[in-house]
């Protein structure tokens, strides 16, 4: 049923994402055609200030994807979950879990799909002959360099990265949910109280996240940060932090889906 | 075992009592209506029915089990608004509908949707209200479920359309599964129903079949009800 869910899910959010993210790869092309063509000429100050607001335009279709991407999660969880579609979709023979995770997968799908999109465009606005020959030079040297720091665990380094990223992204759509769902619980004001609510868990997750910062500055601290350190001794120590930051975000995520699941179980309340 | 079961339930909102010792149960095979004034709590007991609330105390069974995934899988409920993601067309929603409900007769609701005249690749957003109505109450119907809550399925259409949408319960409903109707319409589903339940604040103040109390009160229900609901002594 969450493979369902999750293609319906896709099938609604697609409307939307997708137009947007083939805008962006083609104003990428768009200004990479259009710096060609003004690489090697000399053009009137129009054909310059279009190039300009070609440029802009391009940045603000970036950004707007980001931002587009994060509004549709938000809208997607309170309209399909907490509005009226609330009615049909805790009425289908699956459980709260599915429904969560259906919104969540989706969402984390997205949010890739944006930062590969946004790159790959900027890739394409700036492309000169070359230059992937050149990314891949770095990439190796980049895999030829943790190899000094991590030794045989560099593969390992990587894989906690891409769950760091994961989880991050997750760890975003919950930090969303789980002040909806609590907000979604009152009679009236749902939607004043799902913002109050953001930012009282906002608050005490800041209040929490300080002091355990504290507690990592006080073992980075320890390290005696005046002695020279050897590579394997410095990849070892960036590999406790990453590993020390995904174990707390996925405490915190842990907890924060905890609170969106036992909020629709225990206090549904549509109206 | 009865269809639908609830045991001194009780549910609260704030100070509110919105249900108060309700003890009710459902056999298989019957056409009720839930009827009562605004108010009374008629979309409550539907709502924890089909596990969209938690009593306060108390319970209530579908088929001797708890609200869950598995009672879900026999209930078709058809709320009070329109519930349907107003972006799909109406073929998208028949295709929803068969991907999470195994007893969702594709055919029949299709069938059904053509004699309306509805063109299957039209969004929903793009229909009137009633029709909107008729759509929902289409997907709901067609469904072979053991029971079916129907929450104010007249209210707020005009009278050709009640009498389609009453015409579409009894027609397409499972003959062995129980029919709910919540309503405050009585003297259009009179007719249709083979039992009542008399909702007021919170509490059951009546529950018998239609015969019985046409021969016992000498009235119809609809009568009866205008009797025990009134709002002003005279």
């Amino acid at each position: 049923m969450l493979g369902k869910l999750m293609k319906h899910e896709c099938k609604a959010t697609s409307r939307l994402m997708a137009p947007l993210l083939l805008v962006v790869l083609g104003l990428g092309l768009v200004v990479r055609v259009y710096d060609g063509i003004l690489k090697n000429a000399d053009y009137a100050w129009i054909i310059e200030t279009l190039h300009g607001l070609l440029i802009f335009a391009f940045v603000i279709a970036l950004i707007a994807a980001v931002v587009c991407a994060v509004v549709l999660m938000v809208q997607r969880f309170s309209k399909n979950l907490m509005g009226d579609e609330g009615y049909l979709m805790f009425t289908l023979p699956v459980s709260d879990h599915a429904l969560i995770f259906s919104k969540l997968l989706v969402s984390v799908i997205w949010f890739l799909a944006v930062i590969a999109v946004d790159l790959l465009a900027v890739l394409i606005a700036v492309y000169e002959k070359g230059m992937m020959h050149d990314i891949a030079d770095f990439f190796a040297a980049t895999w030829r360099a943790l190899q000094n720091y991590y030794l045989a665990a560099r593969g390992w380094v990587v894989v906690e990265l891409v769950l760091l990223l994961l989880v991050s992204l997750a760890l975003s759509c919950l930090q969303f949910y789980a002040p909806i769902a609590i907000g979604h619980s009152f009679a009236k004001r749902k939607g004043l109280l799902s913002v109050v609510f953001f930012f009282v868990l906002q608050f005490i997750q800041q209040t929490i996240a300080t002091g355990l910062l504290a507690k990592l500055v006080e073992k980075i601290f320890l390290w005696n940060v005046t002695e020279p350190y050897t590579a394997v001794q410095v990849g070892g120590h960036t590999q406790w932090v990453i590993l020390w930051t995904l174990g707390c975000e996925v405490i915190l995520a842990g907890i924060l889906y905890l609170i969106t699941w036992l909020m629709m179980k225990k206090r549904l309340n549509l109206a | 075992m009865p269809i639908l079961e609830c045991k001194a339930l009780f549910k609260r909102y704030g100070s509110v009592q919105a249900l108060k010792n309700v003890g009710l149960a459902i056999e298989p095979g019957h056409i009720v209506g839930l009827l009562g004034p605004n108010g009374s709590g008629k979309t409550t007991l539907i709502k924890l029915a089909n596990g969209l609330l938690q009593p306060t105390s108390g319970e209530i069974l579908i088929a001797g089990e708890k609200p869950s995934v598995a009672t879900k899988k026999i209930v078709s409920y058809l709320p009070e608004r329109i519930a349907l993601p107003e972006h799909l067309t109406v073929k998208q929603l028949l295709g929803f509908f068969g991907d999470f409900y195994a007893d969702f007769n594709r055919e029949a609701a299709g069938h059904m949707l053509s004699q309306l005249q509805i063109a299957p690749d039209q969004p929903l957003k793009q229909l009137s209200k009633g029709t909107k109505e008729k759509v929902q109450l289409i997907l709901v119907m067609s469904r072979a479920a053991k029971l079916y809550l129907l929450d104010e399925p007249i209210g707020g259409v005009d009278p050709a359309t009640r009498d389609y949408i009453l015409h579409t319960i009894i027609s397409n409903y499972n003959p062995e599964a129980s029919v709910i109707i919540s309503t405050h319409l009585i003297a259009d589903v009179e007719s249709v129903l083979d039992e009542v339940v008399f909702l007021n604040r919170g509490e059951i103040t009546l529950h018998e079949s239609v015969d019985n109390i046409r021969q016992t009160h000498g009235k119809s229900v609809d009568a009866l009800f205008r009797e025990v609901f009134k709002c002003w002594e005279n």
